[in-house]
Parts: C-alpha cells; sequence; structure tokens
C-alpha cells in the first residue's frame, strides 16, 4: 500500500500531467515499466510501432523509456500489461474499473507477471557441449526435412543459453538421440496412434548415469503425421513446434502454466519461438551466455535480393522502410561486420537478431537464415513473425567459429492490404558472438 | 482405478465431450452432453493425469486440446477427479480437480 494520492480515472494515450505520472509511478514500482519491462523488450515481447514520419531520434529508447508525464504508446503497452494481468478488459486506457485495481491496497512486490510460472525437473546436463543423432526420420519428411526441423528446434534454446548443439554419428554415444517410433517401442511408454499424445522426451541424465542411456532422448509417435508446412493440412502435426517442446524436456524443464509459452502443456498449431517464460525456465536451469563481443549494422544497410518486388524504398536516418509489391516474397540481407579473430582467440556464433517493424500481417518475416560467408549456420523457417519486433532473436544452434563473416537473410512475404499495410521498417540487425 | 466426470464452465452447452486417457489400452471416454455450469456423471478409467487429449463439440462447432506428451505428469492416485473445461479467447482450457468426499454425490 503506497498511501499517495488516488490514481484518476479517464487516462489515455496522449494525456499529460501529473495524474499520468503517478500511473506511471505506480507501473514502475509493480514491475510494467522501467527496469522488468525492458527485460521484457529483451525478450521481444513489447511493441514499439514506428508512426510515419518517425525518425531515429524517436526511436532511442522508445522500448525503454517513457517520458514522464506523458501517456504515450510505452505507457499505453504498460497499461495493457497490467490489466492482462488483472484480468481486467485489455484497452490501454485507465478505466474506473482499472483505475480502481491500483488504487486497491496491495503488497509492494513486483506482480513480473508470467515470470515465473515453468516448472524444472530438478535435472540438467552438467556439460554444455550437447551432441544429438537423429536415429531414424520418418517417412512423412525426407530426411533433410528433419535434420532441418530438429536445428531449427535447438536454435530456439541455443539463443538464450550456454548451450551449445552438435550433431554427431549414433556410435559417438550423444547425449540426446531423436527418434520415430509407432506403438510400443522398448521405453516402457508405448505410444497410442494418432493424436493421444504426439511425443515424449526424458529429463537429463545425471552422473554417473552413462551419456549413452535413454535420459535426454526425444520420441516421435510415428502415428501421427508430420509436416514442416506452415500452415499445417488438416490433421497433419508441425515437426518443428513439437521437436521444441520436446527437447525442453530433454534440456531438463517441465511443464509450465503459462497459456502462450512453448513448454504449456497443449498443442496448438505451429509456434516455432520460445517466450518469456520458456527463456525464465531454461535460464533457471544453465543461465544466460557470456557474450564476448557484439556487433549491430543500421537498417540502412539492407540489401535487397529482388528490386522489382519492391514498391517503394526510402531511408530515414538509419532506418530502411520497404514497402513490398502486393503478393510477392522477397529476400533482405545483412552484412554485419564481423570480428573474426579477438585478442588471438577466433570467436564464435552466439544468435543473430533483428529489430523492426512490419504493417502487420501483409508483411511477414517468414524465414531468418544466418551465414557465415556463405555457409548456412542456422535457418528459422516460417517463423511468420509480424507487427512489432523490438529485439527478436536468432539462435544458432551449433554455434560454430566465426570464419568469414555473418550474414543475416530476412525471407518476407508480401500480402495484399494497403501500403502501410505492406511496409517493413528494418531498424537494426545484430550478432552476438562468443569467445 | 479413479473416477472422472467433467465439469462444463465454457458458458455454451456442450453436445458431446469426450477424453482419451493415457496409453494404447484405454479407450476413449465419452462424457455426452454437458449443460452449462453443469457437471457429467463420474466414469471409471484406470489412469488420470493432469492432462488428456479432449474433445467437444458444441455451438461453435468442434474443438480438441491437444497434448504434446504427459513428460513429468505423474498418475494419480485412486480417487474422484473433475475435468473442468472453460474457454480462455476462443481457446478451450483444462484444469483438473480432485474432488473432496462432499463433493463426491454423482453427477
Ligand atoms: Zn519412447
Ligand atoms: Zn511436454
Amino acid at each position: 500500500m503506497t498511501g499517495q494520492t488516488e490514481i484518476r480515472a479517464d487516462l489515455a494515450e496522449g494525456t499529460t500531467g501529473d495524474e499520468v505520472d503517478q500511473v506511471q509511478g505506480y507501473l514502475e514500482r509493480f514491475g510494467y515499466l522501467g527496469p522488468i519491462a525492458e527485460r521484457f523488450a529483451a525478450f521481444g515481447s513489447q511493441p514499439f510501432p514506428l508512426a510515419e514520419g518517425d525518425d531515429l531520434a524517436d526511436l532511442v529508447g522508445r522500448p525503454a523509456g517513457v517520458e514522464r508525464g506523458t501517456f504515450d504508446s510505452a505507457t499505453a503497452d504498460a497499461v495493457r500489461r497490467f490489466q492482462e494481468f488483472a484480468g481486467l478488459s485489455v484497452t490501454g486506457v485507465v478505466d474506473g474499473a482499472t483505475a480502481a485495481r491500483m488504487n486497491a491496497p496491495r503488497c509492494g512486490n513486483p506482480d513480473a507477471p508470467d515470470l515465473a510460472e515453468f516448472s524444472t525437473s530438478g535435472r540438467k546436463w552438467a556439460t554444455t557441449n550437447l551432441r544429438y543423432a537423429i536415429d531414424n526420420t520418418t517417412p512423412d519428411l525426407s530426411p533433410g526435412q528433419v535434420t532441418t526441423a530438429v536445428e531449427q528446434a535447438f536454435a530456439l534454446w541455443a539463443g538464450h543459453t550456454p548451450l551449445r548443439f552438435t550433431p554427431v554419428a549414433m556410435s559417438a554415444g550423444p547425449e540426446i538421440v531423436i527418434r520415430f517410433a509407432a506403438g510400443d517401442h522398448g521405453d516402457g511408454s508405448p505410444f497410442d496412434g494418432p493424436s493421444g499424445v504426439l511425443a515424449h522426451a526424458f529429463f537429463p541424465s545425471v552422473p554417473p548415469a552413462p551419456v549413452t542411456a535413454i535420459m535426454g532422448d526425444a520420441h516421435f509417435d510415428e502415428a501421427e503425421t508430420w509436416t514442416v508446412t506452415v500452415p499445417p493440412a488438416a490433421g497433419t502435426i508441425d515437426l518443428v513446434t513439437v521437436a521444441a517442446h520436446e527437447f525442453g524436456h530433454s534440456l531438463g524443464l517441465g511443464h509450465s502454466s503459462v497459456a502462450g509459452a512453448l513448454m504449456a502443456p497443449f498443442y496448438g498449431g505451429p509456434h516455432r519461438a520460445v517466450e518469456a517464460d520458456d527463456i525464465a525456465g531454461i535460464q533457471s536451469l544453465y543461465g544466460g551466455f557470456p557474450i564476448a563481443h557484439a556487433m549491430w549494422t543500421h537498417g540502412t544497410d539492407l540489401h535487397v535480393e529482388v528490386d522489382a518486388n519492391v514498391e517503394s524504398i526510402q531511408r530515414f536516418g538509419f532506418f530502411t522502410r520497404v514497402v513490398g509489391r502486393p503478393n510477392t516474397t522477397n529476400w533482405y540481407h545483412f552484412a554485419v561486420p564481423t570480428p573474426v579473430i579477438v585478442d588471438g582467440n577466433r570467436l564464435a556464433f552466439a544468435r543473430a537478431m533483428l529489430r523492426l517493424v512490419t504493417g502487420g500481417p501483409d508483411a511477414v518475416v517468414r524465414d531468418v537464415h544466418v551465414y557465415d560467408g556463405s555457409s548456412r549456420i542456422a535457418a528459422h523457417q516460417a517463423v511468420n513473425l509480424s507487427g512489432s519486433l523490438p529485439f527478436a532473436v536468432f539462435g544458432v544452434p551449433h554455434k560454430p567459429d566465426v570464419f568469414w563473416g555473418a550474414g543475416i537473410s530476412v525471407g518476407v512475404r508480401t500480402g495484399t492490404g494497403s501500403t502501410a499495410e505492406r511496409r517493413m521498417d528494418f531498424i537494426s540487425a545484430g550478432i552476438d558472438f562468443l569467445r | 482405478m479413479a473416477r472422472v466426470r467433467v465439469r462444463n464452465d465454457t458458458g455454451s452447452r456442450l453436445d458431446a465431450v469426450r477424453i482419451h486417457p493415457p496409453g494404447r489400452e484405454q479407450d476413449p471416454v465419452d462424457f455426452g452432453p454437458v449443460e452449462v455450469g453443469g457437471s457429467s456423471d463420474y466414469r471409471e478409467v484406470r489412469d488420470v493425469r493432469r492432462f488428456a487429449r479432449v474433445e467437444v463439440s458444441g455451438p461453435g462447432g468442434d474443438r480438441a486440446l491437444q497434448p504434446f506428451d504427459l513428460v513429468g505428469e505423474e498418475a494419480l492416485p485412486p480417487g474422484r477427479y473433475t475435468y473442468r473445461l472453460g474457454l480462455a479467447g476462443d481457446r478451450l482450457t483444462l484444469d483438473l480437480e480432485a474432488d473432496r468426499e462432499a463433493d463426491d454425490a454423482p453427477g
């Protein structure tokens, strides 16, 4: 309970004054704005829409900062998060119900919405260099498609931890073995035919158990029809999503009570991303990773692959606004300046990052590929991101040494909407490196 | 053995509810229509876990909740349980509650 003046109702975006300052103070105190909000921005969940004519000056600090006393879009976002957490209708406006809730007596701990809902098995790997083998594949997909799906699933966890996932032969005794099997397959947990459960995985092995044991392994029910096509045909199951969820178990995570988390218990179609709760969970086991070096390039360094598919391209300060022609796809490339060797040490790739805003579902980032020279080292396929992406992370599963220089390629699908709906603002592209 | 029923907190009448208990040996269990706010009769199942595949038919058509897996989900001790079906937005939700003795009056 704060003992301050009551928060007044009917405050909305555009309002200024002390009442707004008071709401901002409340939101900050309980974790909806400020340092915790910055953490959310780092997880990529906080919007920072660019309006027509926004320039770089307006972008600086936008995800984290608010102007005290001004009800700006960041404040409205924080109000929405508060309303969501409080179970109020999510309007971004401080209406009567919202003000009443803010004025209600309460303890002073930040709510930290959704940050502690993951669960863990209490087991984790003793090493961060995990080896995996694909023991068999499914007739539903080509072996190459299975390999790519598995890499993409591992990359989601690699992007937020020190973990590095390397494919090896079965004979090498990998920690994680991937198998497709139907019915009884010798581990005491027979599969149940189509639907029922889709897969299962085993929590990590703890010494002295040999790493070749079943611990860490992920099994997929061959009775399901697996796909990597998004959207999936009716009755087919997205292998990337299910593999990413199962690998969460292989790494030691249990189920999350956050409905939108990858580690929530129910499959709801393609979900090729880890959410804030998943990241908090996996970092509770393995921590983050020490970034030895980070390099960014501005959105103005964008290279367009197919000029004919661009309706207009404009550079504002340090970002580039592209409007794609209706019903086209295109690739946009960034060459990120790359420190290959620093202080006599060769660096390794950890992850790629993008900051961009699209006009909405008519300008969709379909694929993000990461390159070292001309070798593709990560492929995030059919991620289908649109709207505001203040900090989108694309992990590199094997975290290979750097040889030739980093490249990030962004595949975009443009729909048939208005010019504003088909626009993409490319702000920055970056790479984090490990020593 | 455990006894399980379904409670309908979705706000709409459900014309049919079917739950797939875990494992290959157990057949899906049909709970029939369940009124708004009402509960079905108890049905006997061999093994109950927090999650199961659920299929419902209602005014909005057919919906299903598909678990990825039951990793880390222990079989619950014998007793009476209620799967509570709800809606969050247009998404079906499922919670399992252990029933106290006082709640044990049949459906
Ligand atoms: Zn198995
Ligand atoms: Zn699971």
